[in-house]
């Protein structure tokens, strides 16, 4: 027999759903800028040593990213029905109406937030589209006659651009997302049933 | 006042409170540790009253908004959607004015913020002329654009983001017929 999952149907429950799939994706960010931003040099002495220290640093980052994007943003119920277990469930012809409009202005709002607060990645992004043939011929002459690669200065900038897209995507509505995240939640909620 | 109006003042006075609460301390804290520098007195004068105007300015309209948080409400809500408010739907749209205003708060908060970060780069060039001053004024330019996206963006949504709010009303509609396939 197949064992009954629990997915939150209740109004507070969805509104949980939301909350913690917004902090999942703050948690995220501060995640990936950490692993920007520490300066690993520092730890090792050798470049044995500092090779492997980044190996294993950027083994446990994406270890830790994907369980936040997978046990938080993806599939948080299991934090819900720690929170909220039995709530009264919606009217079943508005459950999908309550999932898609929550989860949306939560994203919604979780875009403006990170607009607000990550003004400077706007205005870096801008910099840098405005600044790429410069900065791709300073990258060609650093490879191929100096020998040498900036990897942090080609991360920083990564991660400003894909803040910007992110917080555009978000400031949208994340249509992508909510569609998939409503069609596996209730397509998984009826197979149960 | 129904449900709608009561949540919105309330969220609308904890997130004002809480920000207003942030610039104070920001009004009291950075002063000081300009005055605390010890050399260029003059210039840090002259950056303590530029920053102690811009701070009161965004403090006042943090202050406007706790004030009038009725009469925001009541814009929030809308006129139409008190009629019924028993439907679902009519949420949608309530619940888009409320974020902007919020993230609208945050950005008038940020904004005082970076106007800190600003003059303290500006005293720390003063002082400090010799190390590269190109640098220097390319991080201010930035700081100043960024503080002018911020209080533009922060106008925009403390006025309750008319035209995005109903793009997002109309694109959440045509996502429940979407969904409902």
């Amino acid at each position: 027999m197949k064992r009954q999952e629990f997915k939150a149907f209740g109004q507070i429950q969805m509104i949980a759903n939301v909350c913690i799939a917004v902090i999942g994706i703050h948690i995220a960010l501060i995640a990936i800028n950490n692993y920007i931003l520490l300066p690993r040099t520092m730890f090792c002495r050798s470049e044995m040593m500092s090779r492997l220290f980044d190996m294993f640093y950027v083994a446990v980052s994406l270890g830790v990213l994907s369980a936040i994007v997978f046990f938080i943003i993806v599939n948080n119920n299991w934090l819900i029905k720690k929170i909220l277990p039995d709530e009264e469930p919606i009217p079943a012809e508005n459950q999908k109406k309550w999932f898609v409009s929550s989860l949306r202005i939560g994203l919604v709002l979780c875009g403006l937030m990170l607009l607000a607060g990550s003004a400077e990645s706007l205005v870096y992004t801008a910099k840098i589209i405005v600044g790429l043939p410069i900065w791709g011929r300073k990258l060609f002459a650093d490879i191929f006659y100096d020998g040498r690669f900036d990897w942090s200065q080609l991360l920083k900038n990564s991660f400003n651009v894909f803040k910007t897209a992110l917080i555009a995507y978000l400031i949208i509505g994340a249509p992508q997302f909510v569609r998939w995240q409503t069609k596996r939640t209730f397509t998984q909620g009826a197979e149960n049933e | 006042m129904n449900k709608m109006h009561t949540l919105a003042k309330t969220l609308i006075t904890i997130a004002a409170v809480y920000w207003l609460a942030l610039i104070a301390i920001q009004i009291v804290i950075y002063p000081l540790i300009m005055v605390s520098s010890k050399s260029g007195m003059s210039g840090s004068w002259v950056g303590i009253f530029a920053f102690m105007i811009v701070q009161i300015v965004i403090l006042l309209v943090v202050l406007q908004v706790l004030y009038r948080r009725n009469k925001i409400a009541d814009k929030i809500v809308g006129i139409e959607e008190t009629a019924s408010p028993q439907s679902q739907v009519e949420w949608i749209g309530f619940s888009y004015r409320l974020i902007s205003v919020i993230a609208g708060l945050y950005c008038f908060y940020r904004a005082a913020g970076i106007v800190s970060t600003l003059l303290i780069k500006i005293l720390i060039k003063t002082q400090m002329v010799r190390f590269g001053k190109m640098a220097a004024d390319d991080q201010m330019y930035s700081n100043g654009l960024i503080l002018v996206v911020l209080l533009a963006v922060g106008v925009y949504l403390l006025c309750g983001a008319p035209h995005f709010v109903l793009w997002q009303v109309k694109k959440t509609k045509e996502m429940f017929v979407d969904t409902s396939r």
